[in-house]
């Protein structure tokens, strides 16, 4: 007789995903976040908000994608996007997370490029659904 | 031009084969086009949250739309 949950197995994997915070030109005191692999935009109230936020946008995309059967990979920004990250993480100053986060430090930032590792767990059941449960990790953080 | 969120969701709702659903929970609504490809907005404020024009540029990027058409709906 099978046990409920007894028949799920956790299969594990990790997205890097780039994400772009400036500065909201057009709502003073926001962050816009772009997710450049997926080329999803979001925002927030503070950075840390931002952070929040654009994890949420890119966890709701892959798991409409993967339960389409859509290739996420199909979603990349334009180039423009990337060579802007391209200048930040070369020329840029790096910078820890925890100091991402202290009160006051992203005053004088004009951007940050931070790359996540979004962890996908995939419960797959017997009968073929599955569950996706994505999870934030820091990866690599820089600045201008 | 920023926008609110009800302006984007009614130009949304205005075109053909677009509808915009509110999740039951967390900050974002789902905005999904003709062929069923979603695209996420923020929603932390509700109807009042402030869109930014980098918001917009993106989502009609994401469907294929003309973003000076899409803010003459706003």
């Amino acid at each position: 007789m099978n046990m409920p949950g007894a028949s799920y197995g956790i299969e594990p994997r990790v997205c890097p995903l780039w994400v772009l915070f400036k500065p909201t030109e057009d709502v003073p005191g926001h962050w816009t976040a772009h997710c450049l692999d997926l080329d999803v935009v979001s925002i927030g109230t503070t950075l840390s908000h931002a952070m929040g936020m654009i994890v949420e946008a890119a966890e709701i995309t892959l798991q409409e994608d993967l339960q389409q059967g859509r290739d996420p990979h199909d979603r990349k920004a334009p180039g423009k996007y990337w060579d802007e990250l391209s200048r930040i993480v070369t020329h840029g100053q790096r910078v820890s997370f925890s100091e991402i986060l202290s009160p006051g430090a992203s005053k004088n930032w004009k951007a940050l490029a931070l790359q996540i590792n979004l962890r996908l767990d995939r419960a797959r059941h017997v009968e073929g659904q599955e569950i996706t449960t994505p999870m934030m990790e820091p990866a690599e953080l820089a600045l201008s | 031009m920023p926008a609110r969120l009800r302006a984007i969701k009614q130009a949304i709702e205005s075109k053909a084969g677009f509808s915009v659903l509110e999740p039951s929970s967390g900050s974002h609504w789902k905005i999904f086009g003709p062929d069923g490809k979603m695209y996420p907005i923020p929603a932390y404020n509700g109807l009042k949250t402030e869109i930014p024009d980098k918001y917009i540029a993106g989502m009609c990027r994401a469907f294929g739309l003309d973003p000076a058409e899409f803010k003459k709906l706003l």
